[in-house]
């Protein structure tokens, strides 16, 4: 086994670890958890970032090509997103069940994609693709913290109903601050989509002599923004309840991972890497 | 009137849209004419709802959150203005020679550009690209002589004169220059450009109209191996080539300098070989305004955004706020606005 798959796994092993802890929050109903819950996730970004500096040293480039690399760049950058908010929102590592999931299953995944070797193409050698990539890290990591967020009512509502324990459904109402917690990283997800979107279009000027073509990923990234300011302008309008809008997050998440997990390795766009 | 354009600048329509537009946007992948209709379609909607926010709700013009929404119609604005502006077409250039405008083939000219052909001057010198194991295609280095001094261009590094950004690209290959001579004719020499290597290295091969009206065929045989296993570099000036010449029945294989007659008299040489550059031209005039105006609704959003989790913050904390009536929003204009 090389050290860069054993860096996966001892990642994939924390995060089952964390989803453990966090179900077990979920089931006791428990509204507040200390700080340590980071430890875990902490330990799993440890463990990508050892996997991306090992591939990194061996092939001269960062993780931007492959299946296996984005989704070992993406592991490291939402388990730190995780880490961080659990350190420092109280909200968040009440409620990191749904985040600490979907790590486990892009970890899982990560573990069983080849790891084959890339070539970075020239294009990808500007200062602006950095910009690009930390804005797409920074979006999706906070969409992951708003989601987690948003699918906490509707877990504790679902078990409270199969134990019958109506105490817990009433503890539902405490979690409204959850819920406008969930907003809020939207909120600053959207902002990070929105840099992403321009910092990906200044890039395309420069890599392909356009700044946007509709391609399969700039469609789906627009597809993404559109949804997340449609949800936020229907919060904002105030008609409906926290527990009637929240659920609006999960769609918007779920375009958000088509479009970096999905749509870059389906099409056959400039966008996928292809020289 | 007025009340119905409060409504359509309401947060709740421009949800509406804004998914609408979304579904549009998406749909254009699978239906491409049905969708183009409906995304320009909702496109206008939603500026037009905005606008109507703008106008009428005075949360959507207060603050940051005025200026994003304000950022987002001038930007809107700008890249159609950009769309009437823009030049775009390609052009093949030989080494050692000038840009010739007139050879330019223009794929896209907006209604407002100011002329059909970029008005500049550069000449085209040796280019290299660099080959990683595999045939990776890797660095292009294309160097060219402006009247601002000699520039090394290629990939991202587009050269720029005169607002016309001219991109290398994986177009780009050899050219045997020939001379074409005649009793009681004037010689002639010109390129003739081998299709795109190594893409097409399997059929490096061309056919050209004699000046008197003979068809000539051409091969290119590319002397040296390749070793596409492992790093090369592909450079216009080191073509180790033969070309085998084939014309009514004559077939003569040339190296530079090389000459063979022709039925007729005539008699073609092969001066030398050389490379030739592709390039992606476009113009828009907009582009830094673009960029410009796209940072500042970032920034002007991203200050919305943190004046309010602030504020929402310091509420929550004087207790004065019930959990769910919380500011995050796309700016809380609505019905309650």
């Amino acid at each position: 086994m090389t050290a860069e798959r054993f860096a996966v796994l001892m990642g994939l092993a924390a995060l089952v670890g964390a989803a453990a802890l966090a179900l077990r929050d979920l089931v006791a109903a428990r509204e507040r958890v200390g700080p340590s819950r980071a430890l875990l996730p902490a330990l799993a970004a440890a463990a990508f970032a050892s996997t991306i500096a090992l591939r990194w040293q061996r092939l001269g480039h960062g993780p931007f090509l492959s299946m296996h690399e984005i989704l070992a760049s993406n592991a490291f950058s939402l388990s730190t997103a995780l880490a961080v908010a659990s350190a420092f929102d109280a909200r968040v590592r009440a409620r990191a069940l749904t985040a600490c999931v979907v790590l486990v299953v892009l970890a899982a995944w990560l573990a069983f994609v080849p790891a084959n070797d890339t070539v970075l193409p020239p294009t990808y050698a500007t200062p602006v693709l950095w910009l690009h990539v930390a804005a797409s890290k920074l979006f999706l990591g906070l969409a992951l913290l708003a989601t987690t967020l948003a699918c906490d009512r509707p877990l504790r509502a679902r078990l409270a109903a199969r134990v019958s324990d109506s105490s817990r459904a009433d503890a539902a109402g405490v979690v409204a601050t959850g819920e406008l917690a969930a907003w809020q990283y939207l909120a600053a997800a959207v902002v990070a989509e929105t840099l992403l979107l321009v910092a990906g279009a200044w890039w395309a000027q420069d890599a392909w002599g356009r700044y946007w073509d509709w391609d399969p990923l700039e469609t789906w990234a627009f597809v993404t923004w559109a949804a997340a300011a449609a949800a936020l302008h229907l919060r904002a309008s105030r008609r409906w309840p926290l527990e009637r809008t929240t659920w609006l997050i999960v769609p918007v998440f779920l375009l958000a991972f088509w479009t970096f997990f999905g749509i870059p390795f389906v099409s056959t766009a400039p966008h996928k890497g292809a020289i | 009137m007025r009340t119905l354009a409060r409504t359509f600048g309401s947060t709740r329509v421009a949800a509406l849209l804004l998914a609408a537009l979304g579904l549009a946007v998406a749909a254009e992948r699978l239906w491409p004419v049905l969708g183009d209709v409906l995304s320009r379609a909702c496109a206008a909607l939603v500026g037009g709802s905005l606008i109507a926010a703008l106008v009428l709700h005075p949360r959507a013009r207060r603050g940051a959150l005025g200026v994003f929404h304000a950022g987002l119609l001038l930007l809107a604005t700008v890249a159609l203005a950009g769309q009437w502006l823009r030049y775009e077409g390609r052009v093949e250039i030989t080494t050692g020679t000038e840009f010739d405008p007139a050879a330019v083939v223009v794929t896209r000219r907006g209604p407002l550009h100011p002329s059909t052909t970029p008005p500049v001057a550069f000449a085209q010198r040796e280019f290299a690209v660099r080959y990683a194991a595999g045939l990776r295609r890797g660095r292009t280095e294309s160097r060219v002589d402006a009247t601002d001094g000699s520039h090394v261009v290629g990939d991202d590094r587009p050269l720029v004169l005169d607002g016309y950004r001219f991109y290398t690209t994986h177009n780009k290959g050899f050219a045997p220059v020939l001379e074409w001579s005649a009793p009681g004719r004037m010689p002639v020499t010109g390129a003739v450009h081998m299709p795109s290597y190594p893409l097409f290295d399997w059929k490096q091969s061309n056919a050209w109209t004699a000046p008197d009206g003979r068809d000539v065929k051409l091969w290119l045989e590319v002397g040296a191996p390749r070793d596409d296993a492992g790093e090369w570099t592909l450079r216009s000036d080191d073509c180790r080539c033969t070309l085998i010449v084939e014309s009514a029945g004559v077939r003569a294989t040339l190296r530079a300098g090389e000459s063979v007659d022709l039925a007729g008299g005539a008699r073609l040489r092969l001066v030398e070989m050389r490379g030739w550059m592709g390039y992606r031209i476009f113009r828009d005039p907009t582009l830094a305004w673009l960029l410009t105006i796209a940072f500042a609704c970032v920034a002007a959003l991203a200050w919305h955004y943190a004046t309010s989790m602030a504020g929402g913050a310091r509420r929550e904390a004087l207790g004065r706020r019930e959990p769910s009536s919380g500011a995050i929003g796309a700016g809380a204009v609505g019905e309650n606005a």
